[in-house]
């Protein structure tokens, strides 16, 4: 995916949208007063100077030539954010063993040759090694196998 | 006669047995992070924060502070070996660095890159110890009103630091405060930004978003950016300088030492600015400035003892006022509250083993950094190619298993992972994380003084002026800013970063 807006329209456009959101959420909160200050205040303050200093990086993207993002690769974004997610759904009910291999195989498949033999002595070593460290020494409350 | 009695309860903290070993372990752990590619210390010490809440405090801040100068230690390695500097306050030593090793006086190089920061390590720990307890005693007398005009300029001056735009650096800055403001207000109990989701109740955790933006956010942009070719076609002789290399070097050491220690306090200094100064002072004031850039001894030297020293001496600010200099220091910050401490003056009369045991620790680790490494050289040059397809996946399962261990909670990992994909995203929109870390980090101590500054004054903002300190610390970010916008310090900026 190539992404040809600039960095700063874009952190720009970033900024301003949580900023709008956040005086949208702090809006609803008690603002309060200055001598009592109340739960919506500080926040509500913050978001109005990101407002500004986002509305700043957009208006001068328009005018300063900054830098296209370029070339997005989605696969070691959505490979190793998939691992994760997937470690953290399996991990309490199917057991460590399980969740760590998947991670390091989407881990591998992120980047890089895809060499099965080695990726499953990696895995094995790495998840060995840990559940040793993590779970056998320092007791985490995690179950190796499936309960 | 007070200051070497507080050295000396600071050097047996630092002795016992157990610190040493977590001083040895930091930073032997910092070496080879420093070393390996795509990982550096600002990911390495949040994938590691959730081990040391196990440690005491004590022990757990001389590991991380181990972490960050041995790091700072081994970056300088890959940067003459392979030219490829291991964070960025190793950048400069590239420069002449690789030109030796080229030169085949790769051992040399190493040499007084390591001589250089012990010296420089040693003297800015004595400068730590004499100038940090008549800071906090000054800083004891701050009210609330002072202390959010010192964090405000401790913030702006974090944007001179920053790469790039400063109109970004200032956004990050507030993005991570609004972050800091998540969960329920513990004035008045109200939800704020939580979004019914019962892990942002207690707010954001520290560790949380600092695994995820620097441990799982780098370790994509690494895995995205491929590997770069390290091969080390140097052999590495005579490690030990001669007589004439030492006239050389020593004195480029001590000037780098003097420059580094006064940067490393200022906001927003820090070793980075210490060794780009460091080398254009060597550039400037030497008879043979065309050696620069071929080889230099003393451009080497100097950078070297500069980023050390300010390494060292960053920790003035942030051990007796609580504020961070850099994404580093703020991590330690982050650390010290979850082990329930307050950064700040109370620490050094509250927790005095600490405070001391700290700096000493500094002293011994840089001492355990140079009988290590140089005979370990070989070890670290192995490790220096270890491919990134072996390691990337245990950093991953590192973070996992980090971010789950934190209070025992798989949603957390799911928070991290959100958190990795903002920080990749920043990555590519050449936005620094570091500004945002920091004001994660001193939002809600800025609120919280702020609410307190108000109550007392009745509303009334006139306090802020009122107070000599306060004041003083407004002019200085007003200073700061103009300064920041005037096109001169724009230029320069812009050409320190460049070179």
């Amino acid at each position: 995916m190539n992404i040809r807006y600039s960095q700063d329209f874009l952190s720009g456009l970033f900024f301003c949208g949580v900023a709008i959101g956040g005086i949208a959420l702090s809006s609803r909160l008690d603002l309060g007063t200055p001598a009592r200050m109340a739960a919506g205040f500080f926040p509500m303050w913050l978001s109005v100077v990101l407002l500004l200093l986002g509305a700043v990086v957009l208006f001068r993207s328009f005018f300063a030539a900054s830098e296209p993002v370029g070339e997005v690769n989605a696969r070691p974004l959505i490979a190793v954010l998939a691992g994760v997610v997937i470690f953290s759904l399996v991990v309490e009910r199917w057991g460590f063993a399980l969740a760590g291999v998947l991670l390091i195989v989407l881990a591998r498949l992120a980047g890089g040759r895809f060499r099965p033999i080695e990726v499953a002595v990696l895995a094995i070593a790495l998840v060995g090694a840990s559940a040793f460290i993590f779970l056998y020494s320092l007791k985490l409350p995690l179950h190796f196998l499936p309960v | 006669m007070e200051l070497l009695q507080q050295l000396a309860l600071g050097l047996s903290v630092a002795v016992q047995p157990a610190n040493l070993f977590y001083a040895f372990v930091g930073a032997v752990l910092g070496t080879i992070i420093g070393v390996l590619p795509g990982v550096g210390p600002v990911a390495t010490i949040s994938v590691l924060l959730p081990v040391t809440f196990g440690l005491n405090s004590t022990s757990a801040i001389i590991m991380l502070a181990g972490i960050y100068y041995g790091a700072q230690y081994g970056g300088s390695t890959t940067a003459i070996l392979v030219k490829l500097p291991g964070e960025s306050s190793s950048v400069v030593t590239t420069i002449d660095g690789y030109q030796m090793a080229r030169q085949g006086k790769a051992g040399l190089a190493l040499a007084t890159a390591a001589l250089g920061s012990f010296l420089a390590g040693t003297i800015a720990t004595l400068v730590v110890a004499v100038a940090a307890p008549p800071l906090a005693e000054f800083a004891l007398a701050f009210g609330p009103a002072d202390y959010c005009a010192l964090m405000l300029f401790g913030l702006v001056g974090a944007v001179i630091l920053a790469q790039g735009s400063i109109v970004k650096a200032l956004a990050m800055i507030v993005f991570g405060m609004l972050l800091g403001t998540v969960g329920i207000d513990m004035n008045n109990g109200a939800a704020r930004f939580t979004f019914n989701i019962t892990q942002f109740n207690d707010g954001l955790d520290f560790a949380v978003v600092a695994m995820g933006m620097f441990g799982l956010g780098e370790t994509i942009a690494n895995l995205e950016r491929g590997e770069a070719t390290r091969n080390v076609a140097y052999s590495i002789r005579d490690l030990w300088p001669k007589l004439d290399d030492l006239k050389a070097m020593l004195p480029a050491a001590l000037r780098g030492t003097a420059l580094g220690s006064v940067l490393g306090v200022l906001p927003g200094g820090g070793p980075i600015l210490a060794s780009f100064s460091a080398y254009s002072l060597e550039k400037k004031i030497s008879s043979t400035p065309e050696r620069f850039g071929n080889g230099a001894i003393e451009g080497v030297a100097g950078p070297e003892a500069a980023n050390n020293a300010a390494a060292q001496t960053a920790f003035i600010p942030m051990l007796t006022l609580g504020i961070p200099s850099t994404g580093t220091m703020a991590l330690m910050i982050g650390a010290l509250m979850m082990q329930g401490l307050t950064p700040g003056p109370q620490l050094m009369i509250q927790r005095p083993d600490l405070f001391w045991g700290v700096i000493a620790s500094m002293w011994v680790g840089n001492a355990m950094l140079v009988i290590l490494n140089l005979p370990l050289i070989g070890m670290w040059v192995k490790l220096l190619s270890a491919p990134y397809r072996l390691l990337h996946p245990a950093i991953l399962l590192f973070c996992c298993i980090g971010l789950y261990s934190i209070h025992n909670d798989a949603g957390d990992v799911l928070i991290g992972a959100a958190f990795g994909f903002l920080g990749y995203m920043f990555y590519r929109l050449n936005c620094e994380l570091a500004p945002l870390l920091l004001g994660f980090i001193l939002g809600p101590l800025i609120e919280e003084n702020l609410r307190r500054a108000l109550l007392i004054s009745l509303g009334d903002p006139v306090v802020f002026v009122e107070r000599p300190i306060s004041l003083t610390f407004l002019i200085l970010t007003a200073v700061l800013v103009i300064a920041i916008c005037a096109p001169g310090l724009q230029a320069l900026r812009e050409r320190a970063f460049q070179e």
